[in-house]
Parts: structure tokens; sequence; C-alpha cells
């Protein structure tokens, strides 16, 4: 296992970066669709008819 | 293509974009000689660890173009006293602050493996952790101050005078003084990586990707940020006038 991980270094670095990468990006992405559906939310409040 | 579904799109498409870069970057191999596209030099000095210069240099740019757009909007806020400008200043000034700190934490990393300590006090670590304490303080003054129009105003002023700064500390000062970054005035091995003739064209194609991938990342989030944030006042005027 050791030298598995030593010799791919680089793959276990690009493996771990694609992983906080899509971490970060589902992340935002569910972000925009809570604040679509807060914004709406205020926009019927303001607005009742 | 209506609004929404062109959003996605954009959203998706960005997605796709850094995340082919981050393969690109980390993925291919850095050869003495490169024949092809799909080899990279491999820079004196810096060797495997050059890959760092396509996430800690994009985000160390940002970090000045965020401090900057700051400062504009602290500009427009004296100029309209808009509230709408201080929340896109202060927006800013966060996002700046946040990619500020990555730079530094990337490069405190990679400074372990280049360098033997994560902190040497180099000129490019000394003038980063300034600009740090520069925004850390802007954000202590904005929140010791409890009045909209006086925290709006005393926060224009300081990101103006920041925003003067905070490009000098990234770019002037590290590269006139002898340090260990590359680029500092007594390298001789590498030099300003990026503008020195380090890189061969895929290196170029990629940094530039990252680098706007990275602004692509910043102005969504930038977007998200002032959202939110005028979400929150207008639940607040709400509340107020209840």
């Amino acid at each position: 296992m050791y030298d598995f991980l030593t010799e791919n270094a680089l793959y276990v670095v690009l493996l771990i970066v694609l992983v906080i990468w899509f971490g970060i990006y589902t992340y935002l992405y569910k972000l925009e669709g809570k604040l679509k559906h807060l914004e709406e939310l205020s926009k019927k409040q303001g607005d009742p008819s | 293509m209506s609004g929404k579904i062109k959003n996605r799109r954009l959203k998706q498409v960005l997605g796709l974009w850094t995340t082919a870069v981050i393969i690109l970057a980390l993925g291919l191999p850095m050869v003495a000689h490169p024949s092809h596209w799909g080899e990279l030099p491999l820079i004196p000095g810096l060797e495997q660890r050059a890959r760092i210069i396509f996430f800690h240099v994009p985000t160390a740019w940002l970090s000045v173009i965020a401090f900057l757009t700051s400062m504009w909007f602290g500009i427009r806020y004296l100029r309209k006293k808009s509230p709408d400008d201080d929340i896109k200043s202060v927006t800013h000034a966060g996002l700046g602050l946040l990619f500020c700190i990555l730079a530094t934490v990337t490069g405190s990393i990679w400074a372990k493996f280049n360098w033997g300590s994560f902190w040497n006090w180099d000129p490019r670590e000394t003038s980063i952790f300034v600009l740090l304490l520069i925004y850390g303080a802007y954000f202590a003054l904005r929140s010791a101050i409890d009045v909209e129009e006086k925290r709006a105003t005393l926060s224009a002023v300081y990101s103006i005078i920041a925003g003067v700064i905070a490009p000098f500390f990234i770019f002037i000062l590290p590269r006139i003084t002898a340090g260990l970054h590359p680029g500092s005035a007594d390298d001789v091995n590498s030099g300003p990586v990026v503008s020195s003739g380090g890189m061969n064209a895929s290196m170029r194609v990629i940094f530039y990707s990252s680098v706007a991938a990275f602004i692509g990342m910043y102005l969504w989030m930038s977007n998200l940020r002032i959202r939110a944030t005028r979400l929150v006042q207008a639940q607040e005027l709400e509340s107020r006038k209840q």
C-alpha cells in the first residue's frame, strides 16, 4: 500500500483535489437552489397579488 | 434560451471546465524536453512542485482583483451613497480575504516541500501576511461600528486605501527584494515563472484556463453572497416595520 501511494502520489493528489472540487461545486449548486427558492418566497410575500 | 436554463448551463460549463483544468494540471507528465502538447516542461529549481502554479498564482491574482473591485464599489458608495454598493464592496473584500488565505495556505504547504519549513518570513510571505492583517482589520472595523451609514462610509474609505496598497504587496515589493520565492530580485533559477518564458504553450493554456476557472468561481460566489446579503437586509427591514 505504501509503495503504491509513493509511486502514484500525483494521482492520489489528483483524486483528493477532484473530491474537494466536487464537494465545493455541489455545495455552491445547492446553495444557489436554496437562495432562488428564498428569493421567490420573498417576492411572493412582498407582492400578495 | 430562457435565463434560468442559460444560467444553469453556465454553471455546468464552469464545473466541467474546472474539472478538465484539474485533470490536465495534475495529470500531464513533466519532462525535461517536452516534444508534444501533452507534456509540460520541468522548470529548474521547481520540478514537479511547479504544478502549484495552476492553483496558487490564480488565487493570489484573484485576491488583488477582489480587493480592487471592493475599492471600486467603495468609491461608488462614497459618490452615490447606495447601500447596495456597500454590500458589493464588503462581499468582494471578503472574497479577496478568502482567496488571500487560500494563496497563503497553498504557498505555505509548497514552502514546506521546497524550502523545508512552512513559514520562512520570506518577503513574499511577509507581504501577504501584512495584506491579511490589513483586510482582517477591515472586518474588525466593520464589526466595531453599529450605525449602518457610518460603517459603510468608513469601510468605503478604508477599502480605497487598502485597495491602493494591495497590488504593491503582491506584485511589487516581493519582486524588488531578495528572497526565496521564485521571481525575487536575486532569483537565478526560475525567475517569475509566468512572465519569464519558463512555461511552454500547453502549460500556458492550462494556467490561463485555471485563471478563467477561478474567475468564474469568484463571480459565482460573489453573486451568491450579494443576493444572500440583500435577502437578509430585506428581512431585517421587514421585521423593523412590524
